[in-house]
């Protein structure tokens, strides 16, 4: 069969077919629905007057009767189960055409008006039939809401949702499903199924932009044009007012528009709609609103109701029933990577260790597949280590082999046929074989290095393997972990952006709430800007204007040669690509310039850059491979006519911090025992962090003048009650530093805080209780 | 508003709209979006937003699969664990009625996974060019060119096993 017969088989799937009758009378009878529905132009409605808080009345949303097409089949076993949970995301987010998630739930809001009760009945409708949805507003709760779709929002103030379908998407749960969040926890119930869960807020899947409460101020400072309209017209009876906001084309975007009608009383919300090139694509409304309803007691009750059962996300095990210890493994044949056959029958009179992998497969990959291949060579003569590609196609699995540099023999089994006799359905999976082909043990998930290296010493001195075919669970989380704001300073204003890492095992097995994070320095309105898991820092400019760099490769998170910078919006998306490779970008004091620093794929620091801040003029400071590869910084010297870095020295940790000349000629010492720098905008002022690892200044802040002189300790050594800190920045006056540090002396890294420090008198306040590379 | 030129509308064109995503996506799949491509339809045809047509139908259902081979790729990649190694079943017997070179078209479509389905489809059902399907797959013109030789191979595969049953 050639290619071109499979054009042709394929092309002739192109024909009509119609669904069954009953089918297509239910959809129908949808969307004729949708058809009647009221209209939703505003236009020519009465102008109601906007007193303070005047309330309008509700009228009782038209529950559609709890009907409609069963379009997805009611799911039997665990495994279609966890799909369905996926499906509803996927549904949630694809009706909505590719709306990325912004603006998670977060505790606070900050927008004028925020924390006034309502109840709204809110209608999204997908009006293009083309192009990618633009970036949505950051709200408190992201999200998209299918088009066509009908909820019920109702905000409690302080924290406090509930969201209810009226017409709802298959695998949404039906009409009468809903979520209620009350801060720390969530209920989701699905109606069509009668169960409920319950859990910390994570990704709310069934939300809108609309019937949150926005800060149009804020959302213009993410627009690259803006356009107001002091009223806006009526929408849900209300007076509005109205912002156009236009984002610039970009790499990665086209241009779009996105215009808010907010209410002119409250803030809330009311209507969105977002155009791409300039047409209209999509649109969500508030049909009806009333403000400081009178809640019915359960409406923010996460107490499940009564009969409703909790739902039950166990999984199949992927051991079939053919691998028991102590009996003899079926045999098979495949073919080996590189030509030739491999056999389990040859592979007898040695033991053996089979890992099934696919190149697709994340946990497989990466440590799983190198720490098999390590001992592979170990052991190589005494025991068969064999790496089983299944459904996976050659030329991937090949392509993962070269890529990770792997001499282990691989079988190829690209449909699975090959493997079937030992009815395994899930990768990756060890089978331990001993010389007599008798199972030893099954392993169902990665090993450990040291796992594996016992049970292979077991496997080869003929002992009983310590090895269990699938761990057991990890303990439930204990201590949810939380970014919670702290004093701050009071009257102190502005923005600080810090991010919260992951980091395996810092958490247990407590889900961290990972990303960028933005606060204000009186510690109020701490938001998280996405759920970016490998937030590496911002710059911010003397003139507001934000750099991040933004990791773009395959593979191997933090590697220097995937590191992009990105001039970026408020919501840190994307706007300019300003270099392909950079890392520890630094605004210029006048804001024209960003200097950073490129690493090689180990991460160690292999040059220092500069490039104008629209994205021109790159051009390589120095060579010099002593900057600090872990916490580089850089700075600029008052003038910005040359940069500070700090170096680590040959042979210690201690560092120093050096002074680069932008005419490329060698860096001079300016400042031993010293990291982290960073240069007042206002007075000139040098804040750097006292390196001596053995020492008790260790972790200190201290002053210096701007030629290295004069230097000073800002802050006590660390105690109890002070913690040792990491990084720096300084408020855009010069007041005020922010750093990141840690009490505890382990510092844990993942765990450290964000601290305010005055620079006059040198108390320190918490901004926020965790946090990395904060930046004002 | 005219909801009789709208239900001429519909029955005109359901089979070929569901048709398209049905023999793309399967049964499943072809339901949920066929809903939401006449959803978005009705409110375009209410709000007179778009001139709602056949070609306009499909150009939304397109849209939809495409944002659904691209959110199904995702999933695929996370939920590792789940998938079947030895086959997969064909999620649904929605072809039974089609003729056995049709069904067991679709049923070798629905056992690749979701990248080079995606591919194939795009290029070979809809017959867009190279170009276009890396633009709408949101990947470079080599990529699609590497998916498209192996989905095709992996196509021949299994619609030969499946012929030959």
């Amino acid at each position: 069969m050639t290619d071109d017969d499979v054009g042709a088989i394929l092309a002739a799937l192109d024909r009509p077919l119609a669904p069954p009758a009953e089918v297509a009378e239910q959809m129908w009878a949808r969307a004729a629905a949708a058809l009647r529905a009221p209209a939703l132009d505003v236009a020519g409605q009465p102008l109601l007057p906007a007193p303070g808080g005047e309330l309008v009345d509700l009228v009782e949303p038209a529950h559609q009767p709890a009907h409609g097409p069963r379009r997805r089949r009611r799911l039997q076993s665990p495994r279609s189960r966890l799909l369905a949970a996926a499906a509803v995301v996927v549904v949630a987010a694809l009706v909505a055409g590719l709306l990325t998630t912004l603006g998670r739930q977060t505790d606070r809001v900050t927008a004028a008006g925020s924390g006034t009760p309502f109840r709204a009945r809110v209608q999204a409708s997908n009006l293009s039939p083309s192009g990618p949805a633009p970036q949505p507003v950051p709200v408190p709760r992201g999200g998209a809401l299918a088009p066509g779709f009908e909820q019920i929002i109702s905000h409690g103030g302080d924290g406090r949702w509930r969201v209810e379908w009226v017409e709802a998407p298959a695998g949404m749960g039906g009409p009468g499903s809903y979520e209620v969040w009350d801060r720390d926890r969530r209920l989701i119930y699905r109606a069509d199924a009668n169960t409920y869960r319950i859990e910390d807020p994570g990704d709310p899947v069934t939300n809108t932009p609309v019937a949150s409460y926005v800060d149009l101020d804020e959302v213009a400072e993410d627009c690259d044009r803006v356009e107001r309209v002091d009223s806006g017209g009526a929408v849900a009876n209300r007076a509005t007012r109205l912002l156009r906001c236009f984002r610039d084309a970009t790499e990665t975007q086209p241009a779009t528009g996105e215009a808010l009608w907010v209410d002119a009383v409250t803030g809330l919300l009311l209507r969105r709609e977002t155009t791409v090139g300039g047409e209209v694509h999509g649109r969500d409304e508030v049909l009806e609103v009333e403000y400081s309803p009178d809640f019915d007691p359960d409406t923010f009750s996460v107490t499940p109701p009564e009969g409703a059962q909790r739902e039950q996300e166990e999984e199949d095990s992927a051991l079939g029933s053919v691998l028991v210890k102590g009996r003899e493994a079926p045999g098979w044949e495949a073919p080996r990577l590189g030509g030739g056959q491999i056999s389990t029958s040859e592979l007898r009179g040695r033991p053996a260790i089979f890992l099934l992998w696919s190149s697709w497969c994340e946990p497989c990959v990466g440590d799983t597949l190198l720490t098999f291949d390590r001992m592979a060579s170990a052991w190589s003569g005494q025991v068969s280590l064999i790496a089983v590609a299944v459904n996976d196609d050659e030329a991937d699995a090949a392509a993962k082999v070269s890529e990770l540099g792997m001499t282990v023999p691989v079988a190829l089994d690209p449909k699975g046929d090959r493997v079937k006799p030992w009815d395994l359905s899930a990768v990756p999976a060890y089978v331990f074989l001993d010389g007599n082909g008798v199972v030893g043990a099954v392993r169902l998930s990665p090993l450990a290095p040291e796992e594996l290296a016992a049970a292979i010493d077991d496997l080869a001195a003929g002992r009983p393997l310590d090895v269990v075919a699938e761990p057991p669970p990890p303990p439930p989380c204990e201590q949810p972990v939380k970014v919670e704001a702290g004093p701050g300073a009071p009257g102190v204003s502005g923005r600080v952006y810090f991010g919260v890492v992951y980091a395996k095992g810092a958490y247990g097995s407590c889900p961290v709430p990972t990303g960028p994070y933005v606060i204000t320095p009186n510690g109020s309105g701490v938001r998280r800007i996405s759920d970016d898991d490998d937030f590496r820092g911002v710059a911010v400019s003397s003139t507001g204007e934000l750099v991040r760099e933004i990791w773009t490769g395959p593979e191997r998170r933090g590697a220097g040669e995937s590191q992009e910078l990105w001039l970026v919006r408020r919501s840190l998306q994307h706007r300019i690509k300003l270099v392909d490779r950079g890392s520890d970008p630094v605004w210029s004091h006048d804001g024209q310039r960003i200097a950073f620093v490129r690493k090689d794929t180990t991460g160690t620091v292999v040059a220092v850059a500069v490039v104008n801040r629209d994205g021109t003029g790159e051009r390589t400071v120095s060579t010099d491979q002593n900057v600090r590869s872990i916490t580089s910084r850089l700075a600029w010297e008052p003038g910005d006519g040359a940069l500070i870095a700090d170096l680590a020295s040959a042979g210690g940790d201690a560092s120093t911090i050096a002074r680069y000349a932008l005419d490329g000629s060698p860096p001079t010492t300016l400042l031993l025992n010293a990291s982290t720098p960073a240069v007042s905008s206002r007075d000139a002022t040098l804040a750097f962090i006292h390196s001596d690892p053995q020492g008790a200044d260790h972790g200190r802040i201290e002053l210096a003048r701007p030629d290295g002189k004069g230097r000073r300790f800002l802050t006590p050594p660390r105690s109890a009650a002070v913690p040792a800190f990491y990084e720096l920045d300084f408020s855009p006056d010069g007041a005020w530093l922010v750093a990141s540090g840690s009490p505890d002396a382990a510092d844990p890294y993942p765990r450290r805080r964000i601290y305010l420090v005055e620079v006059a008198t040198g108390v320190i306040t918490e901004l926020a209780s965790l946090g990395v590379r904060p930046s004002w | 508003m005219d909801e009789e030129a709208f239900r001429a509308l519909y029955d005109r064109t359901l089979p070929r709209v569901y048709g398209y995503l049905a023999h793309r996506g399967g049964n499943a799949v072809a339901l949920d979006l066929t809903q939401e491509t006449y959803m978005a339809a009705a409110h375009a045809f209410h709000a007179a937003a778009a001139d709602v047509t056949l070609p306009w139908l499909l150009a939304v259902a397109r849209n939809k699969l495409v944002d659904h081979y691209r959110r199904a790729e995702r999933e695929e990649r996370r939920m590792v664990r789940l998938r079947r190694l030895t086959s997969r079943d064909p999620d649904e017997d929605f072809l039974g009625q089609e003729p056995p070179e049709i069904s067991n078209a679709g049923r070798a479509l629905a056992a690749l996974p979701v990248a080079q389905r995606a591919a194939l489809v795009l290029h070979h059902i809809d017959d867009l060019p190279v170009r276009e399907v890396a633009h709408l797959l949101g990947r470079s013109e080599e990529a699609v060119e590497s998916l498209l030789a192996r989905g095709r191979r992996a196509f021949r595969s299994h619609y030969e096993e499946l012929s030959d049953d």
